[in-house]
């Protein structure tokens, strides 16, 4: 072959030095296949040429052999050497007779005419005048045909003459023998030439005829190895083709997935046998199923009506791309109905387009997912009856605590001794601890079950920390740490936020850090962010100890519940490990932030970036009263407890103070009291035999006795938010949970301030301010106020919409002056919401602005009922 | 039909005419110069068990057919007519083998029986509408009609166009 593989790797070689791999690998497999294009056409060219060549020579070796069949020749030298035959055997019978025997005389006649005749027909005939044209034969055919045309005329005279002249006869024709001798001898020169002429011609063409064949059988040889190579070429590529299709057939027999092949018409034209199986379907033998009766979507208007899957919705869904869709319905042909996953794609199959579908019957993984389902809301109720538990444990050591704390409380009173006094103090301490355990301990449950609360009030930042600080100090030198705070030079900065939760967290942090400090330093620094110049709302802390600090491994979950470090360097830290939790809790609930940083050994920091806008500074603070004040205001007070420890601690810290106590074991009972005489104030538990709290409390109020308008202070071991609503319509003006100590009773029972802990629906007014104003006033004076105060606010109400329109600094001015009319008058809650309002609106957020102005007409409303009825009760 | 009886008739006559055995061996015997064919029926043995002489008028009434052919010995179309030696061999009724026929120049060719065909050699005795002296190849010339047929244009068929025909041997 002229193309082997010497070929090959020559041009691979030139490739490779030409360019790079890549393009070298490309270029060659395009330079094999024009290569194995153009062998091909060469060898079919030279193929056909041979074909035409040799069918040519064959054609014309099949004339001459077509020719050979017949002949125009004569055998003439034959023909010619008769001649001389005869004109021997008519000297014979001239020579012959001497007599005149008629017989002889016609022998003589005889072989003369014979002789004529044949020189006549080589004369004439046309063979022998075609053969012997342009030879010398034609003069001697002449010459002896002259002579014998002379002899005519003796042969045919009678026979006496004829005997007479034969002589001359005789010598004629005897004159004979030269001429036709080189007739003879022309003839056979002729022959010979036609014979070797002929030869020539044979014996070319059968040598072109050989050559071309062998031509054409080399050319035919090649296409042969070509088409050989081909074949193998094909061969090889079929069989991977073959491998790689019962590859393929044999994964999509294998799935478990049923694969449907759909034509345009909905049509099912091919499926395997995972889809035989789901659909009960029998391959052949069978009239064709089409999609719409397998495959049914589910309508979503909740009536499950099920509607046959069209051939045409199915193309559609998968027009731009792979569809994948859930909520369909299979039927097989037992009529068995099972819930199915589908995705389907369009490809081409020889011409026209056809859908593949995959499909997956869904019913276990539904089940599943149904079964994961119900395992987690049986967890989740669990984890709530968990909770439930947890709270009333809580519940259950509170009310023995509050017994130990309150009698502490009332012992330090009784004159103690100096060693009896210390060891007070240490029961005391350790009941705060374990208080302050269960209640961590209720605030995380509570934080788990999305419980906790904030009481939003206006409180001085200042006075929170330097109070955190002195509080902290004697505990952090126990240890020998420093504990010092630093902030920026501000005179009593109040801010908006709640107060407990902010010193919770902060305490909590401040205690981590001297727990794990020894012989250290502990700083807290405090910083608006944004600087003086453009305050932000949020103010950051950070805690900074140069105790053991924190492995980087360990930072990221310090924040988690019930984490608790152990180090083996210090064995001897105690707690819970729920501090950092639950500061986490509460700075997410205020929508701040926390994170800590550490060095192995050298310390910690912890921040947290809380947002506390600051407050305007018009607002009243009830300043801390002095024991002495509080216990000048002498009341009469019902408690309505059950426990009898509670009702006793409870009685002795109000009689201490110098109030009168009156005492009631249950709902009926202090029901009853209430209606017979007029308390200044009423403690109510909550849970209670009988009826509770709640509904002795809406008693009291509805049953129009004495104590109608008597404040009712509910007291509670565990508060829930759910109460909330139930303890605001039952009429209670505080709620409280236990135990109660003497600090908060005192603000209790100074005025309507709010209660420290847990929040309550802020009273409306603060009639305080109001009664200061009306003793201060001439009642024209508080009537014009009043009326004033009305239509302001009416004025303020009708007109909000034009007034979001008129601008910011207007409406906010607008919502200023009503909110210090409101303030005059302590319409507390109408003030509050108003600022807040006013603050939101300067800061451009009129949004959250408007979520406080939504409630205004109905806080306006009650405002002014309550004064109303307030003034005629007056 | 009525030619056909009168024919056979004719050489039924002939047939059962006295003959001189074939013991004689000269060509030319009688100096009935009207014989222009003579027939010889040798038999498996070699011996001549019946003559037939026939004579230009017996020729002329058989079946006359006629043949316009070139021929390699003449110039130009030409036309000759005779009688058919499958016709002749039919009306001899003869069961023939070979068929040898000889020339007064002393050219003898041999033709099996088999190769006589109606399409075959006519035994013509006049060219051109004329009779054949025996310069002009005659009296009897064998031709075959060449230009119809290239089977007809062989060496083989040239060998057995014999002229100056004047005996025939029928061997059977």
């Amino acid at each position: 072959m002229a193309t082997g593989p010497d070929n090959d790797f020559t041009l691979a070689t030139a490739c490779k030095v030409a360019t790079g791999p890549v393009a070298m690998s490309l270029r060659k497999i395009m330079k094999y296949l024009f290569r194995r294009r153009v062998q091909l056409a060469l060898y079919s060219g030279i193929s056909l040429a041979c074909l035409v060549a040799t069918a040519i020579l064959t054609a014309q070796v099949f004339l001459k052999l077509d020719e050979y069949k017949s002949t125009n020749r004569d055998n003439m030298p034959w023909t010619i050497t008769q001649l001389q035959v005869d004109q021997l055997k008519l000297i014979n019978a001239i020579v012959g007779p001497d007599t005149l025997d008629p017989e002889k005389l016609q022998i003589l006649r005889q072989r003369f005419d014979i002789l004529y005749s044949r020189t006549q027909t080589i004369k004439n005939g046309e063979s022998y005048k075609l053969a012997l044209a342009d030879t010398a034969a034609g003069t001697e055919l002449s010459e002896i045909s002259e002579t014998l045309d002379r002899m005519v005329t003796i042969i045919d005279a009678d026979d006496a003459s004829l005997i007479r002249q034969r002589q001359l006869l005789l010598d004629a024709t005897t004159g004979l023998t030269d001429p036709i001798r080189r007739l003879s001898a022309a003839g056979i020169m002729v022959n010979a030439r036609l014979a070797e002429v002929e030869r020539s011609f044979i014996t070319s063409k059968l040598v072109n005829l050989s050559v071309l064949s062998l031509l054409m059988l080399l050319a035919l040889l090649s296409l042969m190895i070509l088409l050989w190579r081909l074949y193998h070429l094909y061969r090889k590529r079929a069989f991977q083709n073959r491998i790689t299709l019962n590859r393929l057939a044999t994964i999509l027999n294998t799935s478990q997935d049923a694969i449907l092949v759909v034509d345009a018409t909905g049509k099912i034209i091919d499926t395997n046998g995972a889809a035989e199986t789901m659909f009960a379907l029998l391959r052949a033998a069978e009239t064709p199923v089409s999609i719409s009766q397998v495959l049914f979507s589910r309508s979503d208007d909740g009536t499950n009506r099920l509607t046959p899957l069209s051939a045409q919705k199915l193309n559609l869904s998968c027009a731009n791309g792979p569809n994948r869709s859930t909520n369909l319905i299979a039927r097989n042909k037992t009529g068995l109905e099972f819930p199915v996953e589908l995705s389907a794609n369009k490809a081409a199959r020889s011409g026209d387009e056809v859908c593949v579908c995959f499909i997956r019957d869904i019913t276990n993984r539904l089940k599943a997912e149904a079964d994961v389902r119900s395992a987690r809301d049986k967890a989740l109720v669990g984890e709530r009856a968990k909770a439930r538990f947890l709270g009333m444990i809580s519940h259950e050591m509170r009310t023995p605590l509050n017994g130990i704390l309150g009698s502490l409380d009332l012992l330090e009173e009784t004159g103690l001794r100096e060693d009896q006094e210390r060891y007070s103090k240490i029961m005391k301490s350790s009941g705060q601890l374990l208080l302050n355990q269960i209640n961590d301990a209720l605030d995380v449950t509570q934080a788990d079950a999305g419980r906790l609360t904030l009481s939003h009030s206006t409180f001085d930042l200042d006075d929170l920390l330097l109070d955190l600080l002195h509080s902290q100090q004697p505990i952090a030198a126990a240890q020998d740490n420093s504990l010092t705070l630093l902030k920026p030079e501000t005179n009593g900065e109040l801010v908006q936020g709640d107060r407990d939760r902010v010193n919770q967290v902060l305490l909590n942090l401040i205690a981590n850090a001297i727990k794990f400090t020894r012989g250290g330093e502990i700083a807290i620094e405090v910083t608006r962010l944004g600087g003086p110049d453009h305050p932000t709302d949020e103010v950051e802390f950070q805690i900074s100890d140069t105790g053991i600090g924190i492995a980087e491994s360990d930072l990221p979950r310090i924040f988690d519940d019930f984490v608790r470090l152990t180090d083996p360097n210090s064995p001897d830290i105690e707690g819970t490990g729920l501090g950092l939790g639950i500061a986490r809790h509460l700075v997410s609930l205020m929508n701040g932030k926390i994170g800590a940083e550490s060095v192995k050994g050298e310390g910690s920091l912890f921040w947290v970036r809380i947002p506390l806008p600051r407050a305007h500074s018009d607002v009243t603070l009830i300043p801390d009263l002095p024991d002495e004040a509080r216990k000048a205001d002498r009341m009469d007070i019902l408690v309505v407890e059950d426990n009898f420890t509670n009702r006793q601690v409870l009685c002795e810290l109000l009689q201490k103070d110098g109030h009168r106590v009156t005492l009631a074991v249950d709902g009926p009972q202090g029901v009853a009291a209430a209606n017979q005489t007029r308390f200044d104030v009423i403690f109510m538990d909550i849970n209670m035999p009988g009826f509770d709290g709640i509904e002795a409390s809406r008693r009291i109020r509805n049953e129009g006795g004495p104590c109608a308008g008597t404040r009712i202070i509910a007291l509670t071991a565990h508060y829930q938010p759910e109460h909330d609503l139930q303890m605001q319509t039952a009429g209670f003006d505080a709620v409280q949970s236990k135990p109660l100590r003497r600090n908060v009773l005192r603000q209790l029972l100074a005025g309507d301030q709010q209660p420290p802990e847990p929040p309550r629906k802020p009273a409306n007014i603060d009639w305080e301010v109001l009664d200061q104003l009306t003793a201060v006033l001439p009642d024209r004076k508080i009537a014009k106020l009043l009326d004033g105060f009305e239509s302001e606010g009416q004025g303020l109400i009708d007109g909000l919409p034009s007034l979001k329109a008129e601008g910011a600094r207007q409406f906010a001015a607008r919502l200023h002056s009503f909110a210090g009319t409101a303030a005059t008058l302590g319409a507390v809650s109408l003030q509050s919401m108003l600022s807040r309002a006013e603050t939101f609106v300067i800061e451009g957020d009129l949004e959250t602005a408007d979520q406080f102005l939504d409630d205004l007409p109905k806080i306006w409303l009650e405002t002014l009922q309550e004064i109303q009825q307030h003034c005629l009760a007056a | 039909m009525v030619i056909f009886w009168k024919s056979f008739l004719f050489l039924i006559v002939l047939a059962i005419s006295p003959v001189a055995h074939a013991k004689d061996t000269t060509l030319i015997k009688a100096p009935d110069a009207a014989v222009l064919l003579t027939i010889d029926m040798q038999e498996k043995d070699c011996s001549i068990s019946e003559q037939i002489r026939l004579t230009l008028e017996d020729l002329k009434e058989l079946p006359v057919d006629e043949i316009n052919t070139t021929t390699i010995w003449t110039e130009g179309t030409q036309t000759f007519r005779g009688v058919r030696l499958s016709t002749l061999l039919t009306m001899l009724d003869r069961e023939a083998v070979d068929l040898e026929l000889i020339a007064i120049n002393g050219y003898r060719v041999t033709i099996p029986a088999a190769d006589i065909t109606p399409e075959g050699p006519l035994l013509a005795y006049q060219r051109n509408g004329k009779a054949m002296s025996a310069r002009q190849n005659g009296p009897l010339w064998m031709v075959y009609d060449y230009d119809s047929n290239p089977a007809f244009r062989t060496e083989t068929i040239y060998s057995r166009s014999i002229w100056q025909l004047d005996r025939i041997t029928i061997s059977r």
